[in-house]
């Protein structure tokens, strides 16, 4: 109280939303807008590096960023030199090349795994509160029972349950090379279909204190129908909220990707994401000679963007909901 | 009551984790012994596939698998010496104690002839099995002596279904005195079975958990104890230096410990400890120093979590209207910390140590395949890989099991540490 009533003759009040005090708030958290950038730099780099190799603009470069991916030399394991940056791997392939390719897989899957979680977690978690009573126990309940499944099995039953049909349907209706994706496309989705359980939780508890409150049953009296009610009344009153948790899935299925990859679940050569660039260096692990730089450039890699993500996703919840961490 | 109750609920929940377990790896193409050495002959399959009863229903599959649909055996304890060719009239079985007469055994050796007309071959031995408990058994049903299996179940007389054809593979294990009765197998969920495993077929689910699960135990708390011994230090630490540099760099670290991968670590570790300064064994589960590199490795990506939940857990606790009164009355800092403040705080680390527990406990899949350890991780992933679907769906049970009696555990001592919270 104090606070307005001394500025208020300084300053012309201001109203601001809750949202835009949330976007004021974030603005202030350093670590989180620093990571915020260096993802947004992050996937720029990832869009535009295969470019590089284009034939036209690779006169215009430097040849350290031209190698192409599937180039295959004779210099095998070399060390970070001038020539390759971060070294090369057993196949005398660019290391910093396959970073950036490997990249593509890896955010891709965090994106595409966090879109999946949030249509099915938020669609579950704003249902079951909405309607309440009986569903609500019914579906909050089959969440436990999924909490309690380890959900590496799910990606595996779904990959290999139906990853040949949809590799056949692929090459029979666009073209054969696209076959080749049906194994990532699962992952995406698999991954992204187990991850949604907290997703649904959080927006089950939300969904469940708005849809008491008198703004929404002066809307139903309107006559509103329930759709219109969740679409326009209460969903944009969590968007904070769901917006916060989807950037703290992003980091999780990253990680998650990168293990399946390592056990050799996931990414399959010759295509790469960080997990498998990682798996392939610990294959050339031997007492007689160390090739480090397979190891600590895609790692840091890996550990760089996911502190970024854990960054920016803490900076949004501070921001959106100041009393949930303080 | 109120647990009497949590532990009744959780029957549901492991029949509806079984039902779904079941039914997903069931409906994965292909089947166990696709990967057998070639070439299987049909035959030869279609066998393995009746002895695990693959090629029942889904539905009876799973039944059988919870132990509500089971199998009769035939238990011997003596059979007449081995002759090869057609039946005779000694060769007769009887489950319960009523007397043949001869006619009657005319009857059936010659019903048998005309089904049978093959002699059984050399080394074997048709027997008759008589008794109205012999028509519980199915064809292939196992016949054995106290430690061994000596035959199985070829057949039933179609004009005399009492009558049982019974196969001897072994005769000559068993001798003189004649004695046999049916008796149910005890098998399934509800005998605490975890029936077979389809590819170690020397071995049953149970065996495997019994010999994996002390290991997997093992890391899992270690690991849980190191993730607690670092955690929460480093998150009281935060708390009473909450704004200030040491909270700032010590959010940082916790941070970081997260977010650097097992996968990263793990193998830098390895170069770094092991291969470069051989101070610490590479891999494998032998003595204690084996276990130093996975239990930091473990432990490393949950201390973090642990920190930050033990920050707010005391920050939040140190602000609460009790701790200004203690305060107010003077009571020493330190008193207040720790006879105060402390049994509030480590709360949400506790409601988190739950899940973090059981995660730990089975769930070091990944850890256990860097460093080689022998625990139930790897034969998890293995059994997906195989299709050996009863492995796969025992461990997940066991899983969930242990995830349900640690969140149990939890919620008791919960009431106990806040009497505030009242379990009803």
């Amino acid at each position: 109280m104090n606070s307005t009533t001394t500025s208020a003759p300084v300053a012309p009040q201001v109203h601001l939303s809750p949202n835009q005090r949330a976007w004021m708030r974030f603005k202030r958290n350093r670590p989180a807008v620093i990571g915020g950038i260096a993802l947004i730099l992050l996937v720029l780099i990832t869009i535009i590096w295969p470019l590089f190799s284009s034939p036209a603009i690779a006169k215009i470069l430097p040849k350290q960023l031209t190698y192409s991916q599937e180039a295959i030399s004779n210099a095998q394991f070399e060390r970070p030199s001038a020539n390759h940056w971060f070294g090369t791997d057993i196949h005398g392939r660019d290391l910093l090349t396959r970073i950036f390719y490997g990249a593509r897989i890896s955010l891709i899957v965090g994106a595409v795994g966090a879109f999946v979680s949030l249509i099915i977690g938020v669609s579950w978690g704003a249902i079951a509160g909405y309607v309440g009573g009986r569903t609500d126990n019914i579906m909050m309940r089959f969440v436990d029972i999924m909490y309690a499944l380890p959900s590496i099995i799910f990606v595996i039953v779904l990959k290999s349950t139906f990853e040949k049909q949809l590799a056949g349907w692929l090459s029979k209706t666009f073209s054969p090379q696209t076959a080749n994706y049906a194994s990532m496309l699962f992952l995406f989705i698999g991954l992204g279909a187990v991850s949604w359980l907290t997703m649904a939780r959080i927006v089950r508890g939300q969904v469940l204190s708005l849809r008491g409150r008198n703004f929404v049953e002066a809307s139903r009296t309107l006559g509103a129908s329930h759709a219109r009610i969740l679409w326009k009344h209460i969903l944009p009153n969590i968007y904070g909220i769901i917006i916060v948790y989807l950037t703290l899935t992003v980091p999780a299925i990253i990680l998650y990707e990168s293990f399946l990859s390592y056990l050799g679940l996931g990414i399959q050569p010759p295509q790469a994401s960080w997990g498998s660039l990682i798996a392939e260096a610990v294959q050339e692990i031997n007492p007689i000679r160390i090739y480090w730089w397979l190891l600590v450039f895609p790692g840091a890699m890996l550990v760089s963007t996911l502190l970024a993500l854990n960054f920016l996703g803490d900076g949004l919840r501070d921001a959106f909901d100041p009393r949930g961490n303080k | 009551m109120y647990f009497l109750r949590r532990i009744l609920q959780m029957i549901p929940v492991l029949l509806v984790v079984s039902f779904i377990g079941f039914m997903l790896l069931r409906a994965m193409p292909g089947n166990p012994f696709d990967s057998e050495r070639k070439p299987a002959t049909p035959e030869i399959e279609r066998n393995l596939q009746a002895k695990f009863h693959l090629d029942e229903s889904l539905w009876k599959q799973y039944l059988r698998y919870l132990g509500v649909v089971g199998d009769a055996y035939v238990n011997v304890s003596g059979v007449a010496p081995a002759e090869t060719g057609r039946m005779q009239e000694n060769d007769f079985f009887q489950t319960d104690s009523q007397p043949l007469s001869d006619a009657e055994k005319k009857e059936i050796i010659q019903l048998a002839d005309q089904t049978y007309t093959d002699p059984a071959p050399v080394g074997t031995k048709r027997v008759f099995l008589i008794g109205k408990d012999s028509e519980t058994l199915r064809t292939n049903a196992p016949v054995r002596t106290e430690d061994e299996r000596v035959g199985y179940v070829e057949g039933r007389l179609k004009a005399k279904p009492n009558v049982a054809i019974v196969r001897l593979t072994q005769p000559d294990l068993v001798s003189a005195e004649v004695k046999a009765s049916v008796k149910w197998a005890k098998s399934g969920l509800i005998n605490g079975d975890l029936g077979p495993s389809l590819k170690y077929r020397n071995h049953t689910v149970n065996d495997i958990v019994k010999q994996c699960l002390p290991v997997s135990m093992t890391l899992g708390l270690l690991a849980f104890f190191f993730a607690m011994a670092t955690g929460i230090p480093l998150g009281c630490y935060m708390a009473l230096r909450r704004g200030e540099w040491g909270d700032y760099v010590g959010g940082f670290v916790a941070m970081l410990s997260f977010c650097i991968p097992s996968i990263v670590i793990a193998p830098l570790l390895i170069l770094w400890l092991a291969v470069k300064l051989k101070i610490l064994p590479i891999a494998l589960w032998e003595s204690p120093w084996h276990a130093i590199l996975p239990t930091m490795v473990l432990g490393l990506y949950f201390s973090g979590r642990i920190a930050r939940l033990m920050r707010e857990g005391l920050s939040t606790t140190l602000n609460a209207e009790f701790i200004t009164t203690a305060r107010a009355k003077g009571v020493s800092e330190s008193a207040i910390l720790w006879k105060h403040a402390f049994r509030l705080a480590i709360l949400p680390v506790l409601s988190y140590s739950g899940p973090l527990l059981a995660d730990l406990l089975t769930g070091s899949f990944v850890v256990e395949n860097i460093f080689q350890i022998p625990g139930l991780g790897v034969f998890f992933i293995n059994s997906i890989f195989n299709k050996d679907y009863l492995m796969t769906v025992g461990l997940v049970l066991l899983y969930a099991l242990l995830l349900l009696v640690i969140n149990l555990l939890v919620d008791a001592s919960y009431s106990l540490l806040d009497r505030r919270v009242r379990n009803e």
